[in-house]
């Protein structure tokens, strides 16, 4: 009789297809799409033969790199486990977080792409990780570096020279 | 991982250049937020968006939890005799300090503050940052009252609170040398409120061995001292 307990259901697929915003297909493995809190909110929702992903607000030079993130993240997660259970000693949290360093890396434009869709998919390993990145750049730099850094218009309503 | 890619749609549109000012308020807190308190004088000035961020009471708010949480600025203090007496500080991330625990320790400039207060201060208290200074119990000092600055060492601001008139304050400047003083300076984050404890121990009568405290307490911001008798049991007095 257990066996004829809900027959319908097959393995779930291992698979789902995120589309980006101007219209390329990534195929990637549930758990790596799963590191998307958005993603795993509705997942459960979505049929099986369904798991296909519009992303609007996310273009494909950036979601390869978000993908390129989470894989990571699932991989050394994994690794990290695997030695922790064996009791061998591993330096991966290390490696990892060196990974991350070389990963947000990148430039002011691709920069702000993460941010956005860090936050539009809800990673927030990779959100927290660009944010301290900005956070870095703009400690030690004056009111009109940071501005000429991030393309901020010059509205400000303090004129820093100005006596007081 | 396997990555197919295709081509749905002919139409390529690259996305427009990235704009900092586009980005979501929230997110402009939160990075703003993770700025040392050092940059957050010259982040008013890049534009109206961050000083609006950077001036609100919700930021000063979140920024003091996440302080209390995380504290990158933590003081230390020696008080070996009044005369060496020196600031130590911490001012670098939690990383950074288990990484190298001698160097973030920074000394303040001991000369700016006696210039600053022309008196040497008794420091009351610190905390998130702050330090709450006087020269309450200084013979020294030929000011007529016993002023209480509140001090930021990192940008070397300060203020003064309104004075404490208690006239066992004076006893106490020209008491028995074991009259005590204690105090306390510490951050409600339930309601958002420093608050400045001073407890005296007066004895009554000379050499009576019978002492009487007096508790005085100020918030900041108000313009009041609150005082009180005799709630604090005398047992703080010998633990001093």
């Amino acid at each position: 009789m257990k066996d004829s307990f809900n027959p319908s259901i097959e393995p779930p697929k291992k698979t789902v297809t995120l589309v980006s915003s101007d219209g390329y297909d990534f195929e990637v493995e549930e758990e790596v799409a799963l590191e998307s809190q958005v993603i795993k909110d509705g997942f459960e929702d979505k049929a099986v033969d369904d798991r296909e992903y519009l992303l609007f607000n996310v273009h494909s030079d950036t979601l390869e790199l978000i993908i390129k993130y989470c894989e990571k993240h699932v991989s050394s997660r994994k690794s990290i486990s695997a030695a922790a259970a064996s009791s061998s000693s591993s330096n991966g949290e290390e490696a990892l977080k060196e990974w991350d360093e070389h990963f947000i890396s990148v430039d002011t434009n691709t920069l702000y792409d993460i941010l956005m869709a860090a936050d539009y998919l809800n990673i927030k390993s990779l959100l927290d990780l660009a944010i301290q990145k900005v956070a870095d750049t703009i400690h030690g730099r004056s009111p009109e570096q940071i501005r000429k850094k991030f393309n901020i218009e010059n509205d400000s309503i303090i004129d820093p020279w100005a006596s007081e | 991982m396997k990555k197919k890619k295709k081509k749905k749609n002919v139409e390529e549109c690259k996305e427009e250049e990235g704009v900092f000012s586009k980005l979501p308020n929230d997110i402009t807190t939160n990075i703003l937020l993770k700025l040392p308190f050092k940059s957050v004088g010259r982040g008013r000035c890049v534009c109206k968006l961050w000083y609006n961020i950077l001036s609100d009471t919700y930021f000063l708010k979140a920024q003091l939890t996440q302080l209390s949480k995380i504290s990158p600025d933590i003081f230390l203090f020696t008080r070996a005799s009044l005369v060496t007496q020196q600031f130590l500080y911490i001012e670098v991330s939690e990383e950074a300090f288990k990484s190298n625990p001698i160097m973030p320790f920074k000394v303040i400039d001991y000369d700016f503050i006696s210039e600053a207060f022309h008196l040497l201060p008794r420091i009351l208290g610190c905390c998130n940052g702050f330090v709450c200074i006087s020269g309450i119990k200084l013979l020294q000092t030929e000011l007529p009252c016993y002023p209480i600055y509140v001090f930021n060492p990192i940008t070397e601001e300060y203020s003064d609170l309104p004075q404490c008139d208690d006239p066992y304050l004076e006893e106490l400047e020209c008491g028995e040398e074991r009259d005590v003083c204690l105090s306390g300076f510490g951050f409600d984050d339930s309601i958002m409120e420093f608050k400045l404890v001073i407890v005296m121990f007066v004895e009554l009568g000379s050499k009576s061995g019978i002492y009487e405290n007096i508790v005085q307490v100020h918030t900041l911001g108000s313009t009041i001292w609150r005082r009180m008798n005799g709630v604090v049991p005398d047992v703080l007095r010998s633990s001093q």
